[in-house]
């Protein structure tokens, strides 16, 4: 049973293609942070939730560290997100970016990969650091969740057989998804960090 | 790969060109059109927009003031000084220099925004990419209406709800599975308005408990009636009131609800106790920013005792449950004062910052039925009590390099003057929360966990007026790989890959008693009991984040075997 519950918080490698993420510092020619996000529709059960109509969050956080003495000092941070949603109507997945109080309507895509190729652009973050010659480091948190999935929501995605399974799959399937939301719901949590890098190098 | 499938799309669009059409449609990005709620206030604004507006190229140049609102038509708009209103671009890029600052909102519609992160935006910010039709008539700017359309922005309608905007029917759990209720669902309707300055909610919930709920012989259904009012957003101020009858922990701060509810549905394992509460509060909060909070409640309460009743377990069902343990049953008038700052980075897997949770609270009231106690626990109990109690959660987490971490926790808890505290208002350290190389109520005499002294009542409940409790943990981030070597060949496979984290920490606490002169564990209310009285132990563990397995080892006494557990994200 400690294993089944391990096996909830990890990962299998085989069984989905992760979400990359990647933080570039900046360098005399960018001076800017580079963050890129490969794969961000990867994981199957969220395209599933996605494709099914919910709309979906994907919370960023770029944190910036110095690095210190003893402890690290967290100096600044910038958080953003991309909200997805499918639309039956136009038969087309529409994408906004808010940042703080600026919003900000992308555009609609056909296609999740369409408009996964759009994010997979490298963003340009301006948070930079303040000390020249101390050492920084960036660490890029993710967090993508599926908003408004109720209880309901979930029996009502297997009544309409969203997934094609059989009873028994089902049941299975059932219970990981009421393990999963007693652990922190329909969310996944992705975190990279950059090397370290000297400011004004 | 990606080389592979262009290759193949190019090859299939040659050879079938209606499906090519529809690939190449398929993969564009279609900006969304104009909301026509949109298209009308964009009109509407450059309507009367007096101050500058233009339907060409403007630059409003570093160190240029604009007292008031500026209207783009077709532009480009270029900005390195300084508008004191709002900016609306219609058709039109904008482009701010360094230096640009906008005191209002901007509002930009078909067009793009160029260097927006070295401007200052006092207001908020709309980039529509969509154009608007619109034709000019009498010098004034009319839209179009386009019926294909959304209706309005969609993402506030998503806002709207996450927010829950609107009047409903509420079907939840109202609380974690556990012996005495099973899982408590709550029933009843939400009314919810957002107002702008703040919200209106007033719920009315019946609490149906699948333990006790559905018995004929005793039909037990709760209640909560709530009502609040909410001025603010980021600060301001809530003020509310609640009628209730629940169940309720007696000590909720050593594990989370999922971790309680995961092992009392699973493992027929219930780390708390329980007791009813019937009665009303009334409660105000004052809030800076999400992160710190001051509220101020009073209730007029009954308590009583809840027996335990046999819910459904997943695993070792046949066994039979702890018992609930019994409580001073009275009416008490309680106020609590509590205060809540948290300045870490990340709620659930911080690494830096302080988190302070310090409450007070001060009882008063009439015990009708006075629970059992250890021998020499508590002396002659008058029926009238008075109280002052404390609770005060302190955690620091540190980053020492960009791999590891070290973080500290500081729990004092129990009275602080008055009468002797309630036994629901007794706290202990006991079980995989506190000092996890201690099992959970397994310790009969003198036991400085939960200050039970020779025979404990049933159900070993927490008798300790008083608690300190120190956690250090020391951080180091892991990587775990399972492979195998494949049937052919010598390539390994890899079966299981994991990120997670080395976690070593050590633990010591106790709790002891302050009104019992006749016990030993009793202590004069302005010491400390020695350091060399207190459980204390080490341990090592993995945690993925969602889920982390540990070892823990009691120091101060030897004889206590090794404890492996299991704890939902991390121990603090």
């Amino acid at each position: 049973m400690v294993a089944a519950l391990l096996l909830l918080g990890a990962t299998p490698a085989h069984a989905q293609r992760r979400v990359q993420l990647d933080v570039a510092p900046p360098t005399a020619a960018t001076r800017v942070a580079l963050v890129t996000t490969t794969n961000l529709f990867g994981d199957p059960d969220m395209r599933d939730l996605v494709r099914s109509g919910f709309p979906a969050s994907m919370r960023f956080r770029l944190e910036l560290w110095r690095v210190g003495g003893l402890f690290n000092d967290l100096e600044g941070h910038q958080d953003w997100e991309l909200i997805i949603q499918y639309d039956p109507s136009a038969q087309r997945y529409r994408l906004a970016r808010r940042n703080g109080d600026r919003l900000e309507d992308i555009g609609s895509f056909a296609t999740l990969s369409t408009a996964q190729l759009l994010l997979e652009r490298p963003l340009r973050v301006t948070l930079l650091p303040e000390r020249d010659g101390s050492r920084y480091y960036y660490n890029i948190v993710l967090n993508i969740e599926a908003l408004s999935v109720s209880d309901m929501d979930q029996v009502e995605r297997w009544l309409r057989g969203v997934r094609g399974e059989g009873a028994a799959a089902s049941l299975g399937s059932g219970m990981r998804t009421l393990m999963l939301r007693m652990l922190g719901g329909e969310k996944r949590t992705y975190e990279r960090r950059s090397g370290t890098f000297v400011a004004g190098r | 790969m990606r080389s592979l499938a262009l290759a193949l799309l190019t090859a299939l669009s040659a050879a079938i060109p209606a499906r090519g059409q529809q690939t190449s449609r398929d993969t564009a990005r279609v900006p969304a059109g104009l909301p026509h709620e949109v298209a009308l206030e964009v009109a509407a604004l450059f309507n009367a927009t007096t101050t500058l507006r233009a339907t060409d190229r403007v630059t409003i140049a570093a160190g240029q003031v604009v007292r008031g609102d500026v209207a783009v038509l077709n532009g480009p708009l270029e900005i390195a000084g300084h508008v004191m209103g709002r900016v609306l671009a219609i058709n039109s890029d904008v482009i701010f220099q360094p230096g640009a600052r906008i005191d209002g909102d901007l509002l930009v519609v078909g067009g793009e925004v160029e260097g927006l992160s070295t401007a200052t935006i006092g207001g908020e910010t709309r980039i529509h990419h969509a154009p608007l039709h619109y034709v000019i008539t009498d010098d004034q700017l009319v839209a179009l209406r386009d019926d294909g359309r959304p209706s309005e922005q969609w993402w506030r309608r998503l806002e709207r709800r996450q927010q829950r905007n609107s009047n409903r029917l509420e079907v939840a759990s109202a609380g974690v599975y556990n012996r005495v209720e099973g899982l408590p669902v709550r029933v009843g309707p939400v009314l919810y308005r957002d107002q702008g300055w703040g919200h209106l909610r007033l719920d009315a919930f019946a609490i149906l408990r699948t333990a006790s709920s559905f018995t004929s012989s005793a039909p037990d259904v709760g209640h909560e009636v709530r009502g609040e009012l909410r001025v603010g957003r980021e600060y301001g101020a809530t003020l509310g009131g609640r009628l209730f009858d629940v169940v309720d922990a007696v000590e909720s701060w050593q594990l989370s609800n999922a971790e309680v509810g995961l092992a009392s549905f699973l493992f027929h394992r219930d780390y708390r106790d329980y007791y009813g509460r019937h009665g009303g509060q009334l409660y105000a909060a004052a809030r800076a920013t999400d992160n710190a909070d001051f509220t101020l409640s009073y209730g007029d309460e009954r308590w009583r005792s809840r027996t335990a009743h046999d819910p459904l377990t997943l695993f070792r069902n046949e066994l039979a449950w702890r018992a609930n343990p019994e409580v001073d049953a009275g009416r008490f008038h309680v106020l609590h004062a509590t205060l809540r700052v948290d300045t870490r980075n990340d709620v659930f897997n911080p690494w830096a910052g302080w988190y302070l949770l310090a409450d007070f609270e001060r009882g008063t009231g009439t015990i009708d039925d006075a629970a059992p106690t250890s021998p020499d626990v508590r002396g002659l109990l008058v029926a009238s009590t008075r109280y002052q109690r404390g609770f005060l959660d302190v955690r620091r987490y540190n980053r020492l390099s960009p791999g590891t971490s070290l973080n500290l926790r500081l729990v004092l808890g129990g009275w602080l003057s008055g009468d002797p505290l309630p036994l629901q208002r007794r706290l202990s350290i006991d079980g995989p929360g506190t000092v996890p190389g201690f099992d959970f109520r397994t310790h009969g005499e003198r036991d400085v966990g939960t200050c039970s002294t020779s025979d404990a009542p049933a159900g070993h409940p927490a008798q300790c007026e008083r608690i300190a409790l120190g956690q250090l943990e020391y951080r180091s981030d892991a990587h775990i790989s399972l492979s195998d070597r494949r049937a052919l060949g010598s390539a390994r496979r890899t079966r299981f890959s994991a990120d997670g984290q080395w976690v070593f920490f050590a633990d010591a606490g106790r709790g002891w008693l302050v009104n019992s002169p006749g016990s030993t564990l009793n202590y004069a209310r302005s010491v400390l009991p020695p350091l060399s009285s207190y459980r204390t132990d080490i341990g090592a563990g993995l945690d993925f984040d969602r889920i982390g397995i540990y070892m823990a080892k009691a120091l101060s006494d030897p004889t206590e075997p090794l404890n492996v557990f299991v704890r939902v994200r991390h121990r603090f």
